[in-house]
């Protein structure tokens, strides 16, 4: 076990005198007024300027009911760190509102100007982020560069215009802190490589736009963000369930029916697609052998005593009256309540879809 | 009330090292650590907080300089260094060097908890004070460190599959 020498290995890290003294030094010559350094050094300030814009867009679409909001692709400014550092600790960049009037004045034309260009890539060279609000907390996933890359490219050449941007949304837990952008479009989806938190793990999914009549499509009116497919049926359980909240209890029924965590719509989307295509019926046979099978695997795992108190998620009972408990975020079982094993992400993703999606029979 | 030279010395020597040392293996980038270390000084010289002791002080500073590993992170125009050419200046013998290496492969915020208890002595509830997790997560997290570390280091060095 090489956990007993991180100790005397980290301590071997450490700064030079020199880098300490213009450290010092630096900080030092802020020493007055700490708060200049703020506005000297912006390296990792967040744009206020398009955070005021979505403040105020994402405002006038809630207040004018534009869209009947499904909320799931969201541009959030909040630092990462709110959840551990307070309000005050975050830095805050000086407001530039050009940007944000022509978004109160809802003048289309203004967002095809230069200026409008300018403040769109501004968006791209940030995180792009997917939220869902667990009861306390929101968590975030940001968007990986290609897929941001790629967003762009179809922006590029498809003249989109403020229609085809659904400004949509504010965040669930800081509703006056938060600003979200819904992008639609007919002619594409977009594969997104979501960043779980700040971990960095990359997950594949799809996110679309879910039609009122029950299309499953980027459309400009009257869609709604949903999960068309990810690789992670955890996650993906989560953002449809961010997907979900709020819509009306007709649209939560049409999107029941249509997401499907297949990789049905992995290829883009350039007609809609009607929901029932996309419905893959199960029989009593094959859920039969698909829950042998994940006993079968639950029972093969290797478990070793039970060492640490994570909140199980979820229970089964397997035939042979063994029980099972599971953390999904966490990815661990456990076995009678005594011995623990991790759990692989693909028997995690069995479960989920076998017994939580679809539900007990 | 303004921050003295003489205050922000003590700082730097009774912290300096220990902040450098989290934000190197959270950001590997020895100019974003160097940054994350003066920008949670920075911090201190505007909050001038006050303190019931000195580990209060301590762990006020790892809560800031990791909140600020994690701006850079997320806006960061830096590239992370690759492991070993970021260590050779500070490792002694190379099972230190794995040691890190192993370290640094850790997802983030596994990396964080395995630093605070592992380097710095934290038990879990303190941990989760920081970090402002529960003190479930804090035990999951280093569970799982744990068993991510073993792994990747037998995998990375002993050859073990």
């Amino acid at each position: 076990m090489k956990t007993d020498k991180i100790k005397s290995s980290v301590e071997q890290i450490g700064m030079s005198e020199q880098t300490k003294k213009e450290i010092l030094d630096e900080c030092m010559e802020y020493s007055d007024n700490p708060q200049e350094y703020e506005s000297n050094r912006a390296d990792y300030a967040r744009p206020k300027r398009f955070s005021v814009a979505l403040e105020i867009a994402a405002c006038l679409v809630i207040c004018g009911g534009v869209t009947g909001g499904y909320y799931a692709l969201s541009y959030s400014t909040e630092s990462p760190a709110a959840d551990v550092v307070s309000e005050s600790e975050i830095s805050e960049a000086s407001e530039e509102v050009d940007f944000a009037e022509a978004i109160v004045e809802g003048n289309e034309s203004s967002f095809e100007t230069d200026e409008w260009k300018i403040d769109f890539n501004e968006v791209f060279n940030n995180d792009f982020n997917v939220g869902y609000f667990d009861g306390e907390k929101a968590e975030r996933y940001g968007i990986d560069e290609s897929t941001k890359e790629e967003i762009r490219n179809v922006l590029k050449n498809s003249n989109i215009t403020q229609k085809n941007i659904v400004s949509a949304g504010y965040d669930l837990h800081y509703p006056d802190k938060c600003y979200t952008l819904t992008f639609s479009d007919d002619e594409a989806t977009f594969n997104i490589k979501l960043y779980e938190g700040y971990a960095y793990i990359e997950i594949d999914c799809q996110v679309g736009c879910q039609h009122n009549n029950g299309d499953v499509y980027f459309s400009p009116n009257e869609h709604h963000a949903c999960v068309l497919s990810c690789d992670d049926i955890y996650l993906y359980d989560k953002i449809d369930k961010l997907c979900r909240l709020e819509g009306t209890s007709e649209e939560s029924i049409i999107s029941d029916n249509a997401i499907e965590p297949t990789t049905a719509f992995e290829e883009t989307i350039a007609e809609p697609i009607k929901s029932e295509s996309v419905i893959e019926p199960t029989t009593a046979v094959t859920e039969n052998s698909e829950r042998t099978e994940i006993y079968d695997r639950l029972n093969s795992l290797s478990y070793e005593p039970y060492t640490c108190d994570g909140l199980p998620e979820y229970e089964l009972e397997a035939p042979d009256g063994t029980k099972y408990q599971f953390n999904f975020t966490d990815k661990w079982v456990w076995k009678n309540g005594r011995e623990e094993a991790v759990l692989p992400n693909d028997l995690a993703d069995s479960i989920r879809l076998e017994y939580i999606i679809y539900g007990e029979e | 009330m303004s921050v003295t030279a003489e205050n922000m010395s003590r700082i730097m020597e009774s912290y300096g090292d220990m902040l450098y040392r989290i934000c190197l293996i959270m950001l590997k980038n020895e100019t974003d650590a160097e940054d994350a270390v003066q920008e949670s000084f920075i911090a201190y010289m505007k909050k001038t907080p006050q303190f019931q002791s000195d580990e209060h002080e301590k762990a006020w500073l790892i809560r800031v300089a990791t909140n600020k590993c994690r701006d850079i992170m997320r806006f960061r125009k830096r590239n992370e260094i690759v492991s070993d050419e970021l260590l050779e200046n500070y490792m002694s013998d190379e099972e230190s060097t794995e040691v890190v290496e192993t370290l640094m492969l850790l997802p983030e915020k596994i990396r964080i908890v395995m630093l605070l208890h592992y380097v710095e002595g934290y038990k879990v509830e303190e941990i989760a004070k920081i970090i402002g997790k529960t003190q479930s997560a804090v035990k999951m997290r280093l569970a799982k460190g744990r068993k991510l570390f073993e792994e990747s280091y037998r995998k990375e060095y002993l050859n073990e599959n």
